[in-house]
């Protein structure tokens, strides 16, 4: 078995099996048969192969010899990274140390992340083939302290995992704080093997090997996972290898029969990030994942065209919540439940450059939720403490929220115009039920002075033509909308008729020579002559104040959901001693 | 008997009904007399059986009935009781005596029942309304007499005084008896009573006081006993202006002074009084400053407490200073030297002085820019994020120059820069980097001290004294026991003024900017994040009442005016720092009916918020409306309650304590807060941005603000401000209330209180050229 074979048998049996096939096309069904057959064997030695196979680990361990540090140091080191592994963490690893080719052993004492995979391919391209996992470590030494720094390159992903860095004064710890920075800064695997939507099956490796849950090998129930695809040509060689940005997979359970098996849940920005079964073409693999820094930094940009560069979005609200294994809510029910259980802390705003400061948790995994004004952007799976910074690009949201806080003062005065209207309204038919038609004239004079339809329409006009227009077609859908929805609303609140209503209603008294038709079934005291005033609708935007966190995970729609309807206080001191009964 | 029965053919009825009203009287309460309607009262001969007969006043020719009337005349009257005219023989009627006869005889007799309370009331309508009944005058001084001696025999002694002078004023001959000794002789026993138990209190001021007086209302006529305890007083007061004389020498001045105000208070003639006092202000100049808001803290950037604004710079040395407003922003100098601005509002320039008075004032350009870096780092405690957004880098030349380079262009980095030099972690402590510190603080006085004084200085201490109010602040000025008082509200200015009238010694000016007075949202109450109910407060409240009646007294004056929103309208029309207010947009109007149908609107919706998120229904119970402890802001405060109790809103009214600003109990929903925006541009972000004043938490506000940080010329700024005073307006992120202009009064011995460039902007502004002449405290 070749070394290929043996990291991943299953894809070398699987080229086998296709030549066969190839090659003779025409043999009879008995071959058939004996190939599945074959097949099928092999695909169980794989499963079994990457269970119970050890990780071969290389170590190249660049020590400085510069300062304090000497060969006898070195030689400590060294043999107890190899006494540590063997008591530790037992047959799951095989592990050797080295010194790096001297090619990069330069590079290495000033800075473990300067090498790249074709660095190292350079030098020795069965370096990656043979190994499971290459890592790197520099010791070296100042003259107040000692600094490790140890980084592991997955061989089969060309993956480099965090740099774990150490500072240590005591000399005699060296040797052991070495292996600890080595055991954190190594990544346990899995393969993804299948699954649909947010929920995956995986294969631990070495998992058969694992004889305690604090072996760095091991991963449980609750730990969280960071896919990695890697594409390849038809000959096995890799053409593009790719972390699945803004993805994790929670381990939900292990297989009882074979524990091994681990059920994950995928927390996702992506709707569909990963497809279940990989392929010859296509392997599937998540690494454990250790955060190695107290915070993130996420910076917050603009999606812009390619010509352009982004811009920092500062102001945008940041919120976070548990991730959570159970069903997406979809109704507004089970939305509501959903934020009940779980729900979102406001972690601030970006700042003028866009950022926010992402801490540790006490879950690995947060979900992140970044909004503008109440309006949905982004839904973020992060690791806080995994990445010193992180970026996201979110559309521009500040056309539509300005766009809204113009509508939305557009709507106060709408809603006061209706009421005073209304107010003045019943005013005027209670004066004229009096047969007071002077009075009523004095106050239809003070109806005509209240703004116009026509005069809101024209401010609302012109407030659209100096609207900043977006760049992004949804966005400026949006906006659109909101101006439509407000000039309907101009259409159907305030009726231009009802001041020649009001005119008619006086003349029609003054021709009865000031008695009113009403004056009959008049009420008798003012509180006993409620108008209805139907208050207008609330245009659906999101920016109301102190709004909170989403409850599911998609943008909430703008409900337009009306306000309720009131009736107005019907006469002078009327309706102010008490709410008037609602209409 | 048959002609009176002719004539009075009620007679015999009338008298048969009195016979029956003496039998049995009646249980209604008396009525006084002096509470009667006028009447006159008949007093007919034995013939009639000396029946009274009270009768509608007569009027005589002459005023009153002759003395001695031909019996044979008959006198016309009409009965009270049955609204009847009689005829009666002259020789028939015993007595006549008129009303206003009856009241003194009332008065009279009151007196002598020693009921002088009652008496007076008597006297005082005898005086007003009968002044020609015979015998009142002679009547009124022996009830002064009597009622001296009374208040005497009650050991009243200052009263009886009162009530001598006053009968010393009406008849300075007056004895009681010929014999008696006279108001003079009797005034001055009193005198020498009263003064010796004055001096025996060691109330040397009252003493001197009524001396005083007596000196010079009766001048040769005073008692000689006066004299004789003048001189007892002079003598005293020499001897504490020696004492005063050599703590001077010791330079004991705080003791100095003492001595000295207790010298004045004693006897300010004295000889030498003047000098001594000359040679205290110019070895140890206090100025001593009236103020209704005491600072309980010290930090010129609080937008709304005015104490802490106003002897934040006393403690706190800021980079820059606000000197004015001019005309793009305000003017701004650096106080430790010079700074340009690049042509391209990119760059700027700190040019640091290199020699300063003492070398501890030394401040390099390193330090500037560790505190500028420090300021714009993200994980410093002292992170400033409006400085953190402009600043990009900052470059040390030549030790004393500090080179600011800016992320974009900015019209006024140097705004920004009102910070203390060095971080100020506590800003009630007594001590900071400014030129005074706090030496001695008490519930009525705080002292600030200059570091290092030496004799000679311009200026060695400020005395802080806390009045209740500006009457007794202003009461204070005029004694001459304060140089300033610090704050006159307008109507008060305008009154004080009035009555200042011909005062050459006291000067009212008006501060160079106004405040705005509001209600901050100060509590996350589920109603007042509704901004339909905001805006219905606005509605209910009554403000140009408030402010024209309550506040003002009816006055217009220049500068006070309702406001739309949280900036200032400026005062007159070309206010350069009203760049922010949007005169398009009118104050909201005072429509209760429209605030309650809001309310409503608004409760329902809250109760629909609630119950869609499954939430306890909010209960709508009263609001805690919290304001500083100064006498407008209370006035205020309650009208404003009194107006939302219209619309049934419940309010409760709680003063902060002295000097406080903000609830320290965190109890109040809304908060009354006096704001000085002095620079729209960067002082909006910290009224409305959330980081200083809580407000509401409001998308559009923020998406404003940030706007306008990202102003970079002229133009932007001016129009984004727009925006954001239209935003504030909508949201109704605060409830804006009105402008006011306020002015401050001081003794002209204080000079250069009011700077060459105009009044000041805050009090001591121009302090470092403050000049305390000598006959400031010299009566």
């Amino acid at each position: 078995m070749t070394l290929l074979q043996r990291f991943n048998p299953n894809m070398a049996h699987s080229h086998r099996a296709r030549r066969l096939c190839t090659s003779r096309f025409g043999a009879t069904l008995a071959v058939l048969i004996c190939g599945i057959v074959a097949l099928l064997q092999s695909s169980a030695q794989a499963q079994t192969s990457w269970e119970f196979s050890p990780y071969q680990i290389r170590v190249w361990l660049a020590v400085d010899h510069s300062g304090e540090l000497n060969a006898r140091i070195e030689d400590e080191i060294k043999s107890t990274l190899l006494q540590r592994a063997e008591s530790a963490v037992g047959a799951c690893w095989t592990l050797t140390v080295e010194p790096p080719p001297e090619e990069l052993a330069a590079d290495m004492s000033v800075d473990v992340a300067l090498i790249t995979p074709d660095a190292v391919d350079a030098i020795d391209k069965a370096i990656l083939l043979e190994n499971d996992k290459l890592i790197l470590i520099s010791v070296g030494a100042n003259p107040r302290e000692a600094v490790i720094r140890v980084r592991e390159l997955d061989c089969r992903m060309r993956h480099f995992g965090p740099v774990v860095k150490r500072h240590l004064r005591q000399p005699d710890c060296l040797a052991q704080e070495t292996f600890g920075a080595l055991v954190d800064a190594f990544a346990p695997v899995v393969r993804i093997e299948d699954g649909q939507d947010r929920n995956l099956v995986t294969r631990l490796r070495a998992g058969g090997l694992i004889t305690s849950k604090d072996s760095p090998a091991y991963i449980g129930v609750g730990d969280f996972l960071r896919p990695v695809v890697r594409k390849n040509d038809r000959l096995g060689v890799h053409t593009r290898i790719d972390v699945v940005v803004w993805t994790y997979l929670q381990v939900e359970s292990r297989n009882k029969i074979n524990p091994n098996i681990l059920n994950c849940y995928v927390h996702s920005a992506m709707r569909s990030p990963i497809r279940g079964r990989g392929g010859t073409r296509r392997e599937q693999f998540a690494f454990g994942l250790r955060a190695t820094h107290e915070s993130t930094m996420l910076n917050v940009v603009a999606q812009v065209r390619r010509s352009e560069t982004p811009y920092p979005l500062p102001g945008i609200e940041v919120y976070s919540k548990k991730p959570s294994t159970d069903p997406l809510p979809q109704t507004p029910d089970e939305k509501l439940a959903a934020s009940k259980k779980n729900p979102a802390i406001k972690l601030g705003e970006t700042d003028w450059r866009g950022s926010i400061l992402i801490t540790r948790y006490e879950m690995p995994v947060r979900i992140v939720y970044l909004k503008n004004g109440g309006q949905l952007l982004r839904r973020l799976p992060i690791v806080p403490g995994f990445n010193t910074e992180l970026l996201s690009d979110v559309p521009d949201d500040d056309p539509r929220l300005q766009a809204e806080s113009v509508v939305k003062g557009f709507h106060g005065q709408i809603k006061d115009l209706v009421a005073q209207r209304q107010i003045l309204a019943a005013r005027i038919k209670k004066r004229l039920g009096e047969g007071k038609v002077e009075d009523a004239k004095k106050m239809l004079v003070d109806f005509g002075q209240l703004e116009t339809r026509a005069n809101l329409a024209e401010r609302l006009d012109k407030a659209q033509r100096q609207q900043v227009p977006s760049q992004n077609k949804y966005v400026q859908g949006r906006i659109e909308t909101l101006y439509g929805d407000t000039r309907s609303m101009l259409a159907k609140y305030l009726r231009p008729e009802l001041s020649s209503e009001l005119k008619n209603a006086i003349v029609e008294v003054e021709r009865n020579g000031g008695v009113s038709p009403e004056v009959e079934t008049a009420p008798a005291s003012d509180d006993a002559a409620p108008v209805a005033v139907s208050t207008p609708p609330t245009v659906g935007t999101s920016a109301g104040t102190g709004s909170p966190p989403p409850a599911g995970t998609s943008a909430p729609a703008n409900t337009g959901a009306p306000a309720p309807s009131s009736s107005a206080p019907s006469e002078e001191g009327a309706g102010l001693s008490s709410p008037a009964p609602s209409s | 008997m048959l002609l009176i029965a002719c004539f009075f053919p009620m007679f015999a009825v009338g008298q048969d009904e009195a016979e029956a009203e003496a039998e049995d009287p009646p249980e209604l309460p008396e009525v006084r007399l002096l509470e009667q309607d006028p009447f006159d009262l008949v007093t007919l001969d034995e013939t009639n059986k000396n029946a009274q007969l009270r009768v509608y006043p007569v009027s005589f020719p002459g005023g009153r009935p002759r003395a001695n009337p031909n019996p044979a005349d008959k006198i016309k009257f009409r009965l009270i009781k049955d609204d009847k005219e009689y005829e009666v023989f002259w020789r028939n009627i015993l007595r006549y005596e008129p009303f206003d006869v009856l009241l003194l005889q009332e008065a009279e007799r009151l007196r002598n029942a020693k009921n002088f309370d009652e008496a007076f009331e008597y006297y005082l309508l005898c005086q007003s309304s009968y002044p020609s009944v015979p015998g009142l005058a002679r009547s009124i001084n022996q009830y002064l007499y009597l009622d001296a001696a009374n208040l005497t025999q009650n050991k009243d002694y200052p009263a009886a005084l009162a009530v001598l002078e006053e009968l010393y004023d009406r008849d300075k001959d007056f004895r009681i008896t010929p014999n008696a000794r006279s108001v003079m002789s009797v005034m001055g026993t009193l005198l020498d009573v009263i003064i010796t138990r004055y001096e025996n209190d060691d109330d040397y001021g009252s003493m001197r006081q009524i001396i005083t007086r007596v000196v010079t209302k009766y001048g040769a006529d005073r008692p000689p006993t006066i004299d004789e305890k003048a001189r007892k007083l002079a003598a005293l007061a020499a001897e504490k202006r020696e004492e005063a004389r050599e703590l001077v020498k010791n330079r004991r001045y705080h003791d100095a002074i003492s001595a000295s105000k207790e010298m004045m208070d004693i006897w300010p003639h004295v000889q030498g009084a003047k000098e001594l006092n000359a040679s205290i202000v110019e070895q140890f100049p206090q100025v001593n400053i009236g103020v209704t808001q005491p600072a309980i803290s010290h930090n010129a950037q609080r937008l709304e407490n005015w104490g802490a604004r106003r002897t934040g710079m006393l403690l706190h040395r800021t980079l820059v200073e606000f000197k004015g407003a001019g005309n793009e922003g305000g003017q701004y100098t650096l106080s430790l030297g010079a700074m340009q601005r690049s042509n391209d509002f990119r760059k700027l320039t700190l040019n640091l002085k290199q020699f300063t008075d003492d070398e501890d004032s030394l401040v390099t350009g390193y330090q500037v820019a560790q505190r500028l870096l420090d300021l714009a780092n993200p994980k410093s405690p002292n992170y400033s994020a409006a400085w953190g957004g402009v600043m990009s880098a900052a470059r040390v030349k030549d030790v004393m120059q500090v080179e600011l380079e800016l992320r974009q262009p900015h019209v006024l980095p140097e705004a920004l820069l009102r910070i203390p030099l060095v971080p100020v972690n506590d800003d009630t402590a007594a001590l900071g980097n400014g030129l005074f510190e706090v030496s001695k603080r008490d519930s009525a006085r705080i002292h600030y001290k200059v570091k290092g004084f030496e004799p000679g200085q311009r200026l060695a201490e400020i005395v802080e004294h806390t009045f209740e109010d500006t009457q007794f602040a202003m009461s204070a000025l005029r004694r001459g026991d304060v140089d300033v008082v610090d704050r006159l509200f307008p109507a008060d200015a305008a009154r004080l003024s009035a009555d200042l009238g011909g005062d050459d010694e006291i000067a009212i000016e008006q501060y160079a900017l106004p405040t705005i007075h509001m209600l901050l949202i100060s509590s996350d109450n589920p109603f007042l994040a509704n901004r339909d109910f905001r805006r219905a407060f606005i509605f209910a409240i009554h403000r140009e009442l408030i402010l024209k009646q309550e506040l003002l007294g009816n006055r217009d004056i220049p500068g006070c005016q309702l406001i739309s929103g949280p900036f200032a309208a400026g005062v007159g029309d070309r206010d350069p720092l009203a760049y922010a207010y949007d005169i398009s947009i009118e104050p909201r109007g005072y429509f209760p009916r429209l605030g309650k149908l809001l309310m409503v609107v608004a409760q329902r919706e809250v109760e629909e918020m609630a119950k869609k998120k499954s939430e306890p229904k909010p209960e709508l119970t009263k609001f805690v409306l919290g304001h500083p402890a100064y006498e407008s802001a209370r006035l205020a405060c309650q009208a404003i309650a009194a107006h939302l109790n219209i619309i049934d809103v419940e309010i409760e009214l709680k003063q902060f304590p002295p000097g406080v600003t903000r609830d320290p109990d965190n109890e109040a929903d809304l908060t009354y807060a006096e704001v000085a925006i002095w620079e729209p541009l960067v002082d909006a972000r910290r009224l409305l941005g959330q980081e200083e004043l809580q407000g509401i938490d409001s998308a559009y506000m923020k998406h404003a603000l940030r706007n306008l940080d990202a102003a970079q010329t002229w133009g932007d700024v001016r129009d984004r401000l727009l925006d954001l005073h239209r935003t504030a307006h909508n949201e109704a992120a605060v409830i804006p209330l009105w402008q006011m202009v306020d002015s401050f009064a001081y003794r002209k011995q204080l000079r250069n209180i009011v700077g060459t460039d105009g009044p000041p902007v805050w009090l001591y502004q121009n302090i470092d050229q403050w000049r305390l002449s000598a006959s400031g405290n010299a009566e």
